[in-house]
């Protein structure tokens, strides 16, 4: 299970400083922001994809792409349902069918808005993801607590989390096959569904609790929060983090510019 | 027929890696027979091939004649018990009697009530019915799993490694009741790292190695073959092998026996 971890490559991205990375990836979602344009949109996608082409997670981001597509999907599906308003391209129910004819119509207003929202969050999440494929969490914690002060109980659970999707992951899986050895099939419509997760959620969470215990001690007889923290690391901005962040912190001020239609 | 056959059995992971590589088996029923091996030499991906959490890549796996591949996931149930090494990876119920019932409803068994007791009370667990399983020792963790697994009455029955981080009055324990079974007509298969127990409870051995066999046959016989360095023998075979080497020395005196003893024990860390 790739998601959110870390993986060693050597690519500029790997080599970056952090801040650089951070930096791309928030003036990236601004611009997602700013603008509803379909075209645009695309545009700052292809970016994110080549960053995820040039860093060689090619693999990583095609396993992406997969959730991403069905989320988008419904996301379209949802917006496209529930916007009434605009041009009437057609109505899913045939206008001739009597009382009912006529209902839930399609919009062209409707599918372009669905399209940004799914493009705008696919923008989002795969430049986050980006960011987490390519730099270690120790140095994400770095960043965190150093450079945006946040206390570093949060930065920990943070790093925590992440570190530890894996491990739960295989944990659910050993679960559900030991299960599955005793018979174990979950059956029925999504009431039943959600009621027979209780074999396989139960036992998860309570190992987890367990493995969080021990985990506590261990960080406490090291002397988690004992003193006050030094780092080892000092991360420098190198010539190519200083470039990059300029660029992208530049082409800010035009974009905006661009969709005021100041030129 | 066989309890289980294999015929060039091949696995590879979705990640591409080999695990297992033409396998060929045959047990019989009624057998006890030991699975070691190093770490990662492909023991549990076997094993998973019993009972059908894995399928396949190419050959064929057959449970009393029918092929995994077509068989419903009742009868593999209901003919194979797995138990796998960490008991808290299915212990969920709030009580030891409702963990036991679990496997049986799954399988819908209408006798559960004399099914529960027996099954509690081969494990010696009889006096725990209403406690709640995660509150039991490890031993008996590992006891309930095995409860839960006999009462739902397998042909088959698979140990991946029980007898980890158990004593070894708990690990005999576990070991005495799977003999008891096999004296009953079940099959019984263990994968363990323990010489010693399979030398006290197996008949034959198979040894992985890479994600193959490396050797099938009688305990015994694997036990008297020096060469072998992939299995930690007993302390006692071992003792007499080293002995049997010292004595064949042309000159010797006791001192040279006792200091030779005394290095091979240093380097070796003991019994
Ligand atoms: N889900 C998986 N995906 C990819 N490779 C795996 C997976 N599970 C196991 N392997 C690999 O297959 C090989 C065999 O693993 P297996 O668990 O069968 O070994 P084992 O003999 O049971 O080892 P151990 O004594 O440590 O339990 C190992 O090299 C392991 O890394
Ligand atoms: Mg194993």
């Amino acid at each position: 299970m790739e998601l959110f971890q870390y993986v060693q490559k050597e690519t500029i991205l790997h080599k970056l400083n952090p801040m650089t990375k951070v930096i791309i990836m928030a003036v990236l979602t601004i611009m997602s922001l700013l603008t509803m344009d379909i075209i645009i949109l695309v545009g700052i996608l292809s970016v994110v994809v080549l960053m995820f082409i040039v860093s060689r997670l090619e693999k990583e981001l095609s396993k992406q792409l997969v959730y991403l597509f069905f989320i988008g999907l419904s996301l379209l599906i949802l917006t496209v349902i529930s916007m009434g308003e605009g041009t009437v391209v057609f109505t899913l129910i045939p206008k001739s069918i009597p009382y009912v004819g006529g209902a839930i119509p399609i919009t062209i207003e409707g599918v372009t808005f669905g399209s940004s929202l799914a493009l705008r969050f696919s923008i989002m999440i795969l430049s986050f993801q980006m960011l987490l494929l390519t730099t270690q969490p120790k140095d994400i914690v770095h960043i965190m607590i150093d450079k945006f002060k946040i206390p570093q109980d949060y930065a920990l659970m943070f790093l925590i989390a992440i570190r530890f999707v894996p491990t739960v992951y295989m944990e659910a899986k050993k679960i559900n096959e030991a299960q599955i050895s005793r018979g174990y099939h979950p059956s029925g419509l999504l009431i039943g569904k959600i009621k027979s997760a209780y074999p396989i959620i139960t036992p998860l969470v309570l190992n987890s609790l367990a493995r969080a215990e021990i985990l506590g001690m261990a960080i406490e007889t090291k002397g988690y929060g004992s003193a006050k923290r030094t780092s080892i690391q000092n991360f420098k901005m190198g010539s190519k983090d200083i470039l990059l962040s300029a660029i992208f912190i530049a082409v800010l001020p035009f974009y905006v510019a661009l969709l005021l239609n100041l030129f | 027929m066989k309890a289980i056959s294999i015929e060039n059995l091949d696995y590879s992971y979705k990640n591409g890696f080999e695990a297992l590589k033409k396998i060929n088996l045959e047990i019989g029923s009624g057998e006890f027979v030991a699975i070691v091996g190093e770490n990662g030499s492909g023991k549990t991906t076997l094993v998973k091939h019993f009972n059908g959490l894995l399928l396949p890549s190419n050959g064929k796996v057959s449970i009393f004649g029918e092929d995994t591949r077509k068989s419903t996931r009742t009868y593999l149930t209901s003919n194979v018990g797995l138990i796998f090494q960490n008991p808290d990876t299915m212990l969920f119920a709030d009580t030891v009697e409702k963990e036991v019932l679990f496997g049986l409803r799954n399988i819908d068994i209408e006798e559960t009530k004399n099914r529960v007791d027996k099954s509690l009370k081969s494990v010696g667990l009889d006096n725990y019915k209403e406690k709640f399983p995660r509150y039991l020792s490890r031993g008996e963790r590992q006891r309930l799993a095995f409860a839960c697994i006999i009462a739902m009455k397998p042909k088959i029955i698979i140990l991946d490694e029980p007898t980890t981080g158990l004593d070894a009055r708990e690990s005999r324990k576990l070991l005495d009741i799977a003999e008891d079974l096999r004296s009953k007509g079940h099959t019984i298969i263990i994968v363990t790292h323990s010489m010693e127990l399979v030398a006290e409870y197996s008949k034959r051995t198979i040894v992985m190695e890479n994600g193959s066999i490396f050797y099938d046959g009688p305990t015994r016989d694997l036990l008297s073959r020096r060469d072998n360095k992939l299995i930690k023998k007993p302390a006692i075979t071992e003792l007499s092998h080293l002995y049997d080497g010292i004595l064949r020395l042309d000159n010797f005196s006791v001192e040279d026996i006792a200091s030779e003893l005394a290095s091979i024990y240093k380097t070796r860390g003991g019994i």
